[in-house]
């Protein structure tokens, strides 16, 4: 018996990271453009995805992969609106990470896809870490989760080129400022854009599917 | 926070080396930990502890050494920013540049979880 020290330099970041390099070239080839849908539990992620989903299906190839600590749920619900989906259970694990995806795209028609939705698990500082090969993150939060919610996560707005403060229908109904909370985003990030959306009121909502149809790769 | 999935991606990391390597025991790893992920150390130990029972990697001593952020600036400067009195979140809000206050440098340190080295026993003389 005796004692060794064996250096490793394993950075496990570092190691999702290329991972995540890895999908993105696989889109590339394929010429899709993939959304990293982040945000708080029950904000809109799934509401935003099927409007999308909606209001693009005609003129894009849309698929999806649903994140969630039981992910049928959602997906079921893409399902609905036609889109090709791949539910990906996450179990105790609080994010999406490069490795899960990876396997979910070899199960997608990506030759029929221009745009890949992938629902992160609703939570607000975990998946920031994580990248998936998405070309775009988006963070999505409600009125409803209080209008401090944004101050207290800055990191993510720090991490994504949109952020959408939904459900601003109800800000009255539970005491939010939506504005504040659009400040607080641009104060923590000032180069993202931020919007402000209704499903009820359909407010924002044609920004949003502009914001995804003006971030499309070119194909080839 | 994640620290249970990244007590999990150390254990497979450290468990792999020490299979080919024919370690009897892990006695220890050495784990660089940047102060700008979201992982927290005495949460990270526990649920490494929890991870490694009955395996190899049950008595190992996780080392956790804090490594501060650094950046890379477009005007030239390369070093560390000061930490110090300021909370985590104030840290990442307030993130610049200290020698031309450029808002957006570049990171190049302070966001790793890197298995630096693993200290085991192994069998046989070498
Ligand atoms: N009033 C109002 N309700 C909304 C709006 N958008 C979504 N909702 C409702 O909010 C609830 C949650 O919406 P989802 O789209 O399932 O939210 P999610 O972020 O996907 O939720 P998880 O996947 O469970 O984290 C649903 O009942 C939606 O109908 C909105 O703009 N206004
Ligand atoms: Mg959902
Ligand atoms: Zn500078």
């Amino acid at each position: 018996m005796h004692d060794i020290r064996v250096e490793v330099g394993f950075d496990i970041l570092q190691a999702n990271e290329a991972l995540a390099e890895k999908n993105r070239a696989l889109l590339d080839d394929f010429g899709v453009t993939a959304f990293n849908i982040m945000g708080a539990i029950g904000s809109g992620k799934t509401t935003l995805i099927e409007l999308a989903a909606d209001r693009l299906g005609d003129r894009h190839g849309i698929g999806a992969i649903a994140g969630d600590i039981v992910a049928d749920i959602d997906a079921e619900r893409f399902k609905r609106h036609n889109v090709p989906t791949v539910p990906l259970n996450t179990g105790k694990e609080c994010h999406l990470d490069a490795h899960l995806v990876e396997h979910a795209l070899e199960r997608l028609p990506l030759d029929d896809l221009d745009i890949l939705f992938i629902e992160n698990v609703g939570n607000l500082i975990c998946p920031t870490d994580y990248s998936l090969g998405e070309h775009h993150r988006v963070v999505i939060v409600s009125v409803s989760e209080g209008d401090d919610i944004v101050e207290k996560h800055p990191m993510i707005f720090k991490t994504c080129s949109l952020a959408i403060v939904n459900k601003v229908d109800i800000a009255k109904a539970v005491n939010a400022d939506a504005d504040k909370m659009v400040d607080d985003v641009l104060r923590i990030n000032p180069r993202i854009k931020a919007l402000k959306t209704s499903k009820t009121t359909g407010e924002g909502v044609d920004d949003w599917i502009k914001f995804i149809e003006g971030n499309m790769n070119v194909h080839r | 926070m994640h620290e249970y999935s990244v007590a999990m991606g150390v254990y497979e990391v450290v468990l792999n080396v020490a299979l080919k390597n024919n370690a009897a025991r892990v006695i220890s790893v050495d784990l660089e930990l940047g102060e700008l992920t979201h992982i927290n150390p005495v949460q990270l130990s526990f649920c490494f502890e929890a991870v490694a029972k009955g395996s190899l990697l049950e008595r190992t001593d996780l080392n956790v050494i804090k490594v501060a952020p650094e950046i890379r600036c477009k005007c030239g400067y390369e070093g560390s920013i000061n930490t110090e009195q300021q909370t985590f979140y104030d840290l990442i809000l307030n993130l610049r540049c200290p020698k031309c206050g450029n808002p957006a440098p570049e990171l190049t340190s302070g966001r790793e979880i890197n298995v630096r080295d693993i200290k085991m026993e192994v069998d046989g003389n070498a």
